[in-house]
């Protein structure tokens, strides 16, 4: 019978300290070496991670800053001089022991309305563990690019009686011409067009526009009625003849109330005084909606800048007409008003406000409202692209509107397709931007507010 | 002989396993690290480029983008966005406050904040709330002589030229429970501040 044994296993002297030995050779080869790699990389992340943050936003600014100097090439040395600034300001000197902090930028000219602004940056980074393998440091770089697009600018500005009795005038122009100044003398085009009753492109589309358009302000009235509807398509016919779609080309509209003025070709009543029965063009107003309009008078300026508008047209083609006498007797000389305005904007299409017909006109009575209708349904068909009566048009054309203490806030966003306007009946083109200024002090805020969504957008 | 694997192993772990855990937490920290890093870098590009953070549907944006922290007011972190501008002449004729105190001096023109705005103030000073409107903007007639507008030590950041204005966002994001590395900020965030 076999008795039971065990053996005990025996240790030889070879397996002594062999975890020891183990997980020391672990350590060294494989813990130690993962830790450093883990720091290491860590420190490159971190370092890459900022400097493309800091690369972008340099990008950003630079290509802002495109819109600065008096020339292509000074704004060019702007651009670079801002992106490498912001650049040093955004990855601080000696981050994580960085060193050889280089950032360059480089303005360019992309096509014939865009411009970019390029930045690259690159700093050694000293590795603390790699060294091992005899990398004592590694290059990191990051680039980004911004480009601006050149903005072509039709500033529509309402200089109506009403600005003159707030006080507001003088307040409007400085803050226009604080608004023209931050456009890019030499790439932008910038033009400044004028309404009251009446109105007129003051200053044309042009590149060199801060002193024009600065001279043209400081002359300007504040005299007249609204006649928006005209202004803006007046604009529009300015952006479209100069025909520039690769850039951003927008319309900033201020007025301080609701369009009172249309300009419309009026038939003349068989029973009125005037000796010439031929129908009549020029523009009229109406206060309020419910009365009659006052007029003519010539609609198209001929001084610059306008300032007066309210002598009534003396051309021998209104001779003995009752309105020449007395501007509310128009009515005793006109049929009512025609569905179109002279533009081709329809008084009752966007059915914004009530109008009543007879006989396939527009009431005389309610003139005021389909003054309204005429400006809503111009910044539509703007923002359609709508063709001249040429046949050119312009698609893409942006309209921001500012409004100035007693407006129709949902009929300037209507305009201006702003999408805080939720649901918007003529949604149509793209958004713009609505600025509301509630008194003088607010004017220049609101100014500085829409040229920024202007020069955001040409990015 | 006996149990001198078990000491070995001891001594072993005693170095490995606060060497592990330092890796850990090294790793994690610099995990959400970078994703401050990279919301302050969305926020601050989005910015720039005229979104809107003062509707809430925009703070929305910004705490859909921030994945390891709560931008709530009672959250972990915390977004400071300011629009400064380098206060000119020209800006404060427009203001109609031609003496213009505060002329050549880089101020606040907007200032908002998203999430706790407990954890930590924007390094460059804090608007009075009375100046700042719904919208956060601040108006230039208010910019441009209020003293208490100015962004102290911006200048020394970032030299603006006259009229220019900067989007500067400053994020903080706290994160005590992992307080193993120091980042250079305060103990326990991580503070990083971007201008665009």
């Amino acid at each position: 019978m076999c008795g039971l044994s065990s053996k005990r296993p025996v240790r030889r002297g070879g397996q002594r300290g062999f975890v020891q030995m183990f997980g020391a050779l672990m350590l060294v080869f494989i813990l130690v070496p993962a830790a450093g790699l883990a720091v290491d990389v860590g420190m490159m992340y971190l370092v890459q991670s900022l400097l493309s943050a800091a690369s972008d936003g340099a990008a950003l600014a630079g290509a802002r800053a495109l819109s600065r100097g008096s020339d292509d090439a000074a704004e060019r040395a702007n651009a670079e001089a801002t992106a490498n600034a912001y650049l040093r300001a955004n990855f601080p000197s000696g981050y994580m022991w960085s060193t050889n902090f280089n950032p360059q930028s480089q303005a360019a000219t992309d096509s014939d309305h865009v411009r970019s602004l390029t930045t690259t940056a690159s700093v050694d980074l000293p590795l603390l563990f790699l060294r091992i393998f005899r990398t004592e440091s590694t290059t990191i770089s990051a680039t980004s690019k911004a480009t601006r697009r050149d903005a072509n600018v039709m500033f529509v500005m309402d200089r109506s009686t009403s600005l003159q009795q707030s006080g507001s005038c003088t307040p409007l122009k400085n803050a226009a011409k604080n608004f023209i100044d931050r456009f890019a003398e030499g790439r932008d085009n910038v033009g400044l067009l004028t309404f009251g009753t009446s109105s007129l492109i003051d200053n044309a589309l042009s590149t060199t526009f801060k002193t024009a358009t600065t001279t043209t302000l400081n002359n300007v009235s504040c005299n007249g009625s609204t006649n928006t509807a005209q202004g803006l398509w007046q604009a529009y016919t300015a952006l479209v003849n100069l025909n520039q779609a690769g850039a951003l080309n927008a319309i900033v509209l201020f007025t301080d109330g609701l369009p009172t003025a249309l300009t419309q070709t009026f038939s003349i009543k068989a029973t009125s005084n005037c000796t010439d029965k031929t129908a009549k063009q020029g523009a009229a107003y109406a206060v309020s909606n419910g009365s009659n309009p006052s007029g003519l008078y010539p609609w198209v300026g001929t001084t610059q800048p306008m300032s007066s508008d309210l002598s009534v047209l003396t051309t021998a083609t209104t001779n003995n007409c009752s309105f020449r006498s007395t501007q509310s007797n128009l009515y005793k000389d006109v049929v009512n008003a025609p569905v179109t305005d002279s533009s081709g904007n329809s008084l009752d299409a966007t059915g914004y406000m009530s109008v009543g017909h007879t006989a396939g006109l527009i009431n005389l009575t309610d003139f005021n409202h389909g003054a309204t209708n005429a400006a809503d349904h111009a910044a539509l068909r703007i923002r359609r692209g709508d063709a001249l009566t040429g046949g050119q048009s312009l698609a893409n054309v942006v309209i921001y509107t500012i409004g100035y203490m007693d407006v129709d806030e949902t009929l300037l966003k209507r305009m201006a397709n702003d999408a805080s306007l939720s649901p918007n009946p003529v949604a149509a083109g793209a958004h713009g931007k609505y600025r509301y200024a509630g008194d003088a002090s607010q004017l220049n805020d609101a100014f500085l507010s829409i040229a920024s969504e202007v020069l955001r957008l040409a990015q | 002989m006996r149990g001198n694997a078990t000491i070995e192993l001891a001594l072993i772990l005693s170095i490995t396993v606060p060497l592990l855990l330092g890796i850990a937490g090294v790793g994690i920290r610099l995990g959400r690290t970078l994703d401050g890093l990279q919301i302050t870098r969305d926020v601050a590009h989005m910015y720039a480029l005229g979104a809107d953070f003062s509707l809430s549907g925009t703070q929305a944006i910004a705490r859909t983008l921030s994945r390891d922290f709560n931008l709530s007011a009672s959250g972990n972190g915390v977004l400071i966005l300011s629009r400064v501008v380098k206060v000119f002449q020209a800006d404060c004729n427009a203001a109609g406050v031609p003496s213009c105190p505060n002329l050549n001096q880089t101020a606040f023109a907007q200032r908002l904040v998203i999430g706790n705005s407990g954890l930590r103030a924007s390094n460059f000073g804090t608007p009075p709330a009375s100046y700042i409107d719904t919208k956060g903007n601040i108006s230039s007639a208010s910019y441009c002589k209020q003293s208490t507008l100015v962004a102290s030590g911006f200048d020394s950041v970032l030299s603006l030229a006259q009229g220019q204005s900067a989007y500067l966002v400053e994020g903080y994001f706290s994160m005590p429970e992992i307080n193993l590395a120091y980042f250079g900020s305060a103990p326990g965030g991580y503070y990083v501040r971007l201008v665009f």
